[in-house]
């Protein structure tokens, strides 16, 4: 059952338009476009189930990491740490309100929503039920990955360090741990949600429902 | 090979479902349905300008203020790149320079670039344009890695009376330079790369 998720059927590229036939796939199989070599679905044994555990621990992992020093430094006998919303509240204090939005938005708010819409989506998809409200927030889904930038994020902090170490002393806080554990486990969580995958079993549930 | 376009229908950006082209929503996701996204060019033309335009002061501005021990040090982007250098991170050094000095400019003649071969025979293949478009719009998030490092430095560098950092003008400026080209590689519309394709192959069949 889980192989055909995905149903064979006519398809257009949306990057070059060209109108093709995609195979019903089996787990681990993917789709490009003949002509310009657009991935057009990535198809995954049980998806949901795993995009829903993915996006639990994640969730999770971001929690911690809000929630105990980021990073410590100590220079000259005396020490500072941060925590992840320094980041953003710091920047607001000094007058940067619009950086500290964008950080803010691009850090934490953007990939946590997205992950409490994959939470939500995994689990009703997974029980062949589709509320007519998840319609636009799904399609929301798609569209904030671009500006989702956590594994940006998790660079920074690397840059940040090398740029420290030379002039103090700088301690990895758990929340750094934490961090980089949501960033990897976030990238999974939503590459499991394939776009093709997630809208055909909309459309089947839709179906058997009327 | 037949496109949506030739065969009357058009592709839904969001699900891939394939509707009439004379349909304005899509019936499974509800998106608005364009068949090619609407005055692409001049939106992408008008985005990049803007961008380039703020391009100077993010370089040229400093993004960040250091006060140590009384002293008032600010540092430009190039600033911290050499300062990177200098203390002997390279590879560092060589990320921020790819990342926020060369991929913003870079972007921005990309784009321009792939705009200004529309409608023109410049013998270039689609295949090729459309890889070029699809790194410009892979790297362009990776440019704020230097906001975020501005923004850990801020919260991090906080011991009143010894050192202090602050953000400093050209942060806004950049980080707008960086949604900007990111809104026009959106606005960019890669079908109309291939709509163009039949000329070619006409002419080329008749040379």
């Amino acid at each position: 059952m889980a192989s055909e998720l995905i149903q064979a059927g006519a398809i257009g590229c949306p990057e070059c338009d060209l109108l093709g036939e995609i195979p019903a796939l089996a787990p681990g199989e993917r789709a490009r476009c003949s002509r310009c070599g657009f991935l057009l679905a990535v198809s995954y044994e049980d998806p949901f189930g795993r995009a829903f555990s993915f996006a639990l621990s994640a969730l999770i992992m971001l929690l911690v990491a809000m929630a105990f020093p980021f990073l410590s430094i100590t220079a000259s006998g005396i020490s500072n740490s941060m925590t992840l919303l320094q980041t953003v509240s710091y920047l607001a204090d000094y007058g940067a309100d619009v950086i500290a939005f964008l950080v803010l938005v691009f850090v934490i708010l953007v990939p946590a929503i997205m992950l409490l819409l994959i939470l939500v989506l995994s689990l009703s998809l997974r029980r062949h039920r589709f509320h007519p409200l998840l319609q636009a927030p799904t399609r929301w889904l798609f569209h904030l990955n671009a500006w989702a930038m956590v594994e940006v994020f998790a660079i920074g902090v690397i840059v940040s360090l090398v740029k420290l170490a030379a002039m103090a002393h700088v301690e990895l806080g758990l929340s750094f741990w934490a961090y980089l554990a949501f960033s990897g486990l976030f990238l999974l969580a939503f590459s499991s949600m394939d776009r093709l995958t997630v809208w055909s079993v909309i459309d089947r549930i839709r179906r058997s429902g009327t | 090979m037949t496109t949506a376009r030739a065969a009357g229908l058009a592709v839904c950006h969001t699900c891939l479902a394939l509707l009439g082209s004379e349909e304005h929503v899509c019936h499974r996701c509800g998106s608005r349905l364009h068949e090619r996204i609407p005055d692409s060019l001049q939106r992408t033309m008008a985005l990049l300008i803007a961008a380039a335009v703020l391009y100077v002061p993010a370089n040229v501005f400093p993004i960040m203020t250091t006060d140590q021990l009384g002293r008032t040090e600010e540092s430009t982007i190039i600033g911290g790149v050499i300062l990177l250098w200098n203390l002997g991170s390279y590879p560092v050094a060589l990320v921020i320079l790819v990342a926020s000095v060369l991929v913003p400019i870079g972007k921005i003649l990309t784009v321009a670039a792939l705009c200004w071969t529309i409608g023109r025979n410049t013998g270039v293949p689609a295949r090729q344009r459309t890889t070029l478009y699809r790194i410009t719009e892979f790297v362009g998030k990776w440019s704020m890695v230097d906001i975020f490092v501005v923004s850990i430095l801020v919260a991090l560098i906080q011991i009143t009376g010894i050192i202090v950092i602050r953000p400093g003008g050209a942060a806004l400026a950049f980080a707008a330079v960086v949604v900007l080209t990111m809104v026009a590689a959106q606005s960019f519309d890669p079908r109309l790369i291939w709509d163009e394709r039949r000329d070619e192959a006409g002419q080329g069949g008749r040379s």
